[in-house]
Formats: structure tokens, sequence, C-alpha cells
């Protein structure tokens, strides 16, 4: 056991603050497009966009540890996300780096990296929501195209994507898992149709996708026919291990502090109330564990062993305890949150990260069934 | 940076779990019960063989000279054994307190002793007015006024104080200062005595781990066998999810206590802090384990001849040990937002670690 990072390590570590120092401004203006894609430039300088995806790709061909080491010092300082399209920078990327052809990394993984391309992904049908591998938006070979037919729902982004991650079924005879094809699609391609749904906060975030008779080449196939369970597997499995996101809660934290340090309960200080020292010591306790179970998962991942299940554990703490800080952030306001339209906003937010890929009971499911072994049924 | 235990610690941890399953299984831990110390000597006697008692003593004391990293795991195991010999008080507080005073003498006499398995200590918890395991101590540390004492048992008075745990063997006790027992006095006193509260504190939140780990498995396996409405309880999500959310505590409070080993071994300066959290969350999580643990097993549980009691019994008596989850969770707090914490957190400051 062992906290300390090499002389190597710990230079790398300066020069992001040394980095950060010169370029990031204060207060960070996380809302100006024109900063956000300045930001982005100069952070693909520095490969530090895709810091662990191949050189030959784009990437950074870093190291776990200093990918680890990056992350939470840009955390630390409320720097804007490392690259800008999500979706295509979490989950299509590291499937494609996984599964793609050659072609298919030439084509998309310096374009997410330099956010020209932006992903959606394709999962979630209106029937089908945890029961993932029931999917039925088809998907037919004829000749060297697939032609699509179908409906996806709650699709993140759909409505400012350029293409879309799409799980489609293209064998309805075997046994549901085994009959799902991945597909890359542009989303401009002819058929398509995109509808906002309009969510709770008042915004478009997620939408309706239909596909009628949307042909796209079999080159845009990614694996095996078939092979699309194991290549969603794997890119569910890529979810963040919970590292850089305890860096970012605890700053959040630290905010909710100073906010009780000022607010005043029954003429004192909240900080000094029992409830409130309560709740915040309980928080503080969750985020450093979860940070340190962040780092037990970095450490085997280090040893070559995979990331399993116990990714869900991080998964689930995390959204509970963002929706528990807004909740005593708002607390704390008092009356006053009536008007901090932002931060109620985000409170509405968290409602919605706390059920986007996987509700708190599905992470429960996966941690009884897969790490405990309890019964399916 | 490497957050994990090494194949050395781990081989340990399955030596004394193999040793435990043959020779504290949970038949001997409830036959002691109905002794008069409720402490078996000669199971002490094989506890030494395999060196556990001298763990922390210094090699030229007889001892193995390792350090709480390596302890963790096996304290775990004692955890889940539901040992309640006085392995906390004797090898994980009293001995390195004795190494690190400044009596030597006493260092010497005792250390060796200890090592050899022919010599129990029991130590004051700052925290309670009372003393464990002091009836079959040979050295009572005891506190007076801004001194710690080492006191011989029969120099001591005694009063046997009723538990709800029957493992668990307390005494008020009164003894009569004197000088040549003096081990230390001012802030030397309180140094080895805030020392002796971080590792008796992280002792118990290692042992409220295997504890937890003990409900959990029963937990599972009791709700996989019984079956109701044609299937096994367990797969009612109703259930599913209690044991699920007992899990993420005992990973949680898992993670802290491997931390707060490290932080009490390397004396680091955020040692009082990582140990406050763990005791917390591993008290928590022990504690939310035999609430559950109970719940699933139904009317089963709650018979007197089903062991489930035997684990949730360590959980309530460790969680009142060497400071309770409240004491600890005010202690932090006071770390936490009267800025008294020191900078926190090896990624922020690596020297920390």
């Amino acid at each position: 056991m062992d906290f300390h990072f090499t002389p190597e390590e710990q230079a790398f570590r300066e020069e992001i603050r040394a980095f950060l120092d010169a370029h990031l401004p204060d207060p960070v203006p996380e809302d100006d497009p024109g900063f956000l894609r300045e930001w982005n430039r100069k952070l693909r300088e520095k490969r530090w966009v895709g810091f662990s995806w191949p050189r030959e790709w784009g990437g950074g061909g870093g190291d776990l540890i200093r990918q680890f080491i990056l992350k939470e010092e840009m955390a630390a300082r409320r720097a804007p996300a490392l690259g800008l399209d999500f979706m295509g920078l979490t989950w299509v990327g590291p499937a494609i780096i996984a599964h793609g052809t050659d072609a298919q990394k030439a084509e998309h993984l310096e374009k997410i990296l330099d956010d020209e391309e932006h992903w959606c992904t394709g999962y979630s049908e209106p029937d089908v929501g945890s029961d993932l591998a029931a999917l039925q938006c088809r998907a037919v070979l004829e000749g060297d195209e697939y032609v699509i037919n179908g409906q996806k729902i709650w699709t993140t982004s759909a409505h400012v994507a350029s293409h879309i991650f799409l799980l489609v079924r293209t064998d309805p005879t075997v046994a549901k898992w085994k009959g799902i094809t991945c597909l890359l699609v542009p989303m401009d391609s002819p058929g398509i149709e995109v509808r906002p749904i309009e969510n709770l906060s008042g915004k478009a975030s997620f939408n309706q996708v239909f596909f009628n008779d949307v042909r796209t080449p079999v080159g845009n196939r990614l694996g095996a026919e078939g092979e699309g369970w194991r290549v969603v597997m794997g890119a569910l499995a890529n979810e963040r291990s919970g590292i850089s996101e305890s860096t970012e809660m605890q700053r959040h934290l630290d905010d909710i502090r100073e906010l009780a340090r000022r607010a005043s309960r029954n003429g004192r200080p909240a900080l000094e109330d029992d409830g409130v020292r309560r709740r915040l010591s309980d928080m503080e306790i969750r985020i450093e564990a979860m940070r340190l179970t962040g780092l037990r998962h970095l450490t085997d991942q280090l040893r070559g062993k995979p990331s399993g299940s116990e990714t869900a554990i991080n998964k689930l703490q995390r959204g509970i305890l963002e929706f528990e800080m807004s909740e005593l952030e708002l607390e704390l306001l008092g009356s006053a949150a009536q008007h901090q339209g932002l931060l109620q906003r985000q409170t509405l937010a968290w409602h919605g990260t706390v059920i986007g890929g996987g509700s708190p009971n599905i992470q429960r499911n996966i941690i009884a069934e897969r790490i405990l072994g309890m019964p399916r049924k | 940076m490497e957050f994990d235990f090494t194949e050395d610690q781990r081989l340990l941890q399955e030596t004394v779990r193999e040793f435990l399953a043959g020779e504290c299984p949970v038949e001997h831990v409830r036959s002691l019960w109905e002794t008069e110390t409720g402490r078996s000597p000669e199971f002490w006697a094989k506890l030494a063989e395999i060196g556990v008692p001298g763990l922390l003593v210094p090699e030229e004391h007889g001892g193995l000279g390792m350090d709480e990293i390596d302890f963790a795991l096996v304290l775990v195991e004692v955890g889940r054994a539901a040992l309640a010999e006085p392995v906390v008080p004797t090898a994980v507080v009293a001995a390195p307190l004795l190494r690190e005073s400044a009596h030597l003498a006493l260092a010497e006499t005792w250390l060796p002793r200890i090592a050899a398995g022919e010599a129990l200590v029991a130590v004051a918890q700052a925290t309670s007015p009372l003393v464990a395991d002091a009836h079959v101590a040979d050295l009572l540390i005891l506190r007076s006024g801004d001194a710690l004492h080492a006191v011989p048992r029969d120099a001591a008075r005694l009063t046997f104080q009723p538990s709800n745990d029957p493992s668990q063997k307390l005494f008020t006790v009164e003894f009569d200062p004197q000088e040549d027992r003096r081990i230390a006095t001012g802030a030397a006193a309180d140094r080895l005595e805030a020392a002796a509260l971080d590792r008796g504190a992280f002792a118990c939140a290692a042992q409220q781990i295997g504890v937890c780990e003990q409900l959990i498995e029963m937990s599972v396996d009791y709700t996989t066998q019984r079956k109701q409405f044609g299937v096994p309880i367990g797969s009612f999500q109703a259930v599913k999810h209690l044991v699920a959310d007992l899990k993420v505590a005992l990973e949680y409070a898992r993670s802290h206590v491997e931390r707060a080993a490290h932080s009490v071994a390397r004396d680091t300066v955020t040692r009082s802090v990582d140990v406050s959290m763990a005791k917390v969350s591993a008290g928590e999580a022990a504690l939310e384990a035999a609430r559950i643990s109970l719940q699933v097993h139904g009317a089963l549980g709650y018979t007197w001849e089903q062991d489930l009691h035997v684990w949730m019994r360590r959980a309530w008596t460790l969680d009142l040990a060497w400071g309770s989850t409240a004491w600890h969770r005010e202690r932090l707090a006071a770390a936490l937002f009267e800025d008294a914490l020191p900078a926190a957190s090896f990624g922020f400051s690596p020297q920390a670690g």
C-alpha cells in the first residue's frame, strides 16, 4: 500500500498546474461556447483530450495513473471537461478503439477529440428499458447496406448529434442478446426523424428517434453481426470509476460548507447546527469513500484486472449524493433559493442524472445479482 | 500509487482465516459464554503460535515487527470469526504504546511476554469509563490525572459490569497511582493516549468489516435457500435491494478502513480524520447489516438458537468501543468545519502520504 507518486508523475502534476495557472480564466466562463472551443484546442495541443487513447489515432497514449492525475487536477480547479463531446469520448470512442476497423478509427476518433462529431447512443426503445437485450429496432442486410426500421426513445442529445451509436436487431430467431448488432449511423441519413421530448426542467435534452427505411453501408457496422451485445457491454464497463467525479463533488461540497458558514439558523451560523453538521460530515465521508473506492479500482486496472460490476457501486452513490447535496444547498439558501434559478435547474437536472444510464434500483439489481450472486428469479 | 494489500498480506489473512475456522468456530464462541471468564488461555496460546499477539512487537523483542497495514486483514478475520479475546487492547493498542513510551524497562519486560502469548494487557479508553477484559489482563494501562500508569492486575480493584454482549467483559477499575508505575505524563501521555485511541478505533472498524461481510454472507445464503410463493425470497427486489445497499456500505467502509490502516501505520497528518471516517462508516455499515440481516431472516433470526445474533452483538459492541460512531462523527466535524483539519488527501498534498 503506497500513496506516493513517482517524481515523474509529480512533475506531470506540476505541468498541469502550471498550464492551468497560465491558461484557465477565473472565474471559468463555462457557458461561453467560444471559450470552450478555444480551451479544447489548447487541450488538444497537449494531447490531453482522449488522454488514454492511442497516439496514432490522435489520443495521448497516456497511462492510467497520469490520466487519474490529469482528471483530478482539472476537477480541482473546476476546469471544463476534458473534451466536449461527452458521449463520443466516454462510450463511442473507446468502443471504436476496442472493436472498430482502421477505417472507422480514422474516420471518427480525431473528429470526436476535435468536437467535430457529436454522438448520441440509441439504446432504449418505447418497450425496452432495463431489459435492454429485448430491443426490437430492426436492421436487415440488403446487398452492402443495412436497412433500419424502428424507434428509439430517451435518446439524449439526438437533436444536436451528428451520429448515433445504434443498437439494432439483425437476427430475431436466436437468443435475444445474440441477435443484436451495433451500427454507427450519420444522423443526416434520409429516413431519420428526431422529435425532442421536453424534460421536466423545461429543456429538450432527450428525444424520440424514428427510423424509416434508413440505409447505411455495411462498413458502418461496429464489430461482427450479432456481436452488438458484447460491444455495448464493454462500452458500459468504460463507465467512469468515480475518481474525478469525487473531486468535482468535493469542490461542490466545499461551496456548501462555506454557504453553511454564512447562512444562519436560529440566529447562529448553520454550520453550528447539529443537523447540518451531521449531513455535511456524512457527505464528506461518502465523497472520500467514492474517491478511495475509485483508487482501489484504479489499482485493479493497473494490475490488468478488468473493471467489473463494482462501478455500479460508485454510480449508485454518485447520483444519490449529488441529489442530496443540491437539496441541502437549496435548504441552506432558504427562501432566497427561489431566486437561484440556476441552482434549481441543476437540482432538477440531478433528478435526470440519477435515472440516466440505469436508475438506482437497476444498479441495486446489478450489485445483488452480479456481485453478491443473489437469485434472479 | 498502489491502493491494495501485498501478496504476503493476503497470505497472512488466509492463514488466520483458516486458523480461526478450525479453532474458533461459532460453537467455540458460544461455549465461552458459559464460562466464568469468557476467555480461553488455551486458545490464546495457539493464537500466539501463529504470531498474532506479537504482530506489532519489534523483532528484537520476539515479535513479528509488522505494522497496522499488515494487521488490517487479520482484524477483518477476527471480526468475521466473532472472536472476542483481547486482541485489540493487547496486540493492537498496548504493544505499540509500550514500544513508543519512554519507559524502556517496561517495554523490555512486557513486549516479549506479549509476543509469546504469556501476557494480556487491558487499556482504559479515553472515551469510556469501562475497561474491557481487565479480569484476565496481567497489566492494565490506566489514566489518572495527567499521567498514564501501567498497573499490575492485583494492584487494581475491579468491579464487573454486565453487558448486552455475553462476549464482552467490562469492568470499572480503581487504583492508587504510584510514581514507579507511571509511563508518561502531560503532553507525552496525551500523545500516547491519542495514538491508542486511533489504533483502537481503527482496529474496531477493521473488525466491523469482517462482521459486515459475515452478516451479508449469512443473509445471501439464507435468502437464496428460503423459498416462499415457490421462489427464493432473495429473488424479491424488496429483499435484494436491502442487501445490495449493505454491500455498497461495506465496500465504502472497506476503502476507509484500508486508508486508515495506512494513515495509522505511517502516522500521517490526516491520521485522526481517516480513523474517524473509518470508524463511522464501518460502524454504520455493521449496524445496518445487523438490522437488515435480522429483517431478512425473519423470526428465525430473532431466536437464541440461530447464530445471527452472535455477529449482531459484535456490531453493537464494536460500535461503542474506542469512541462511538457519534463521538467520531463529532470529532470529524470539528476537524472539518472548525478548520482543525490539516490539508487533506494525498492527491493535493502528496507529502502527506
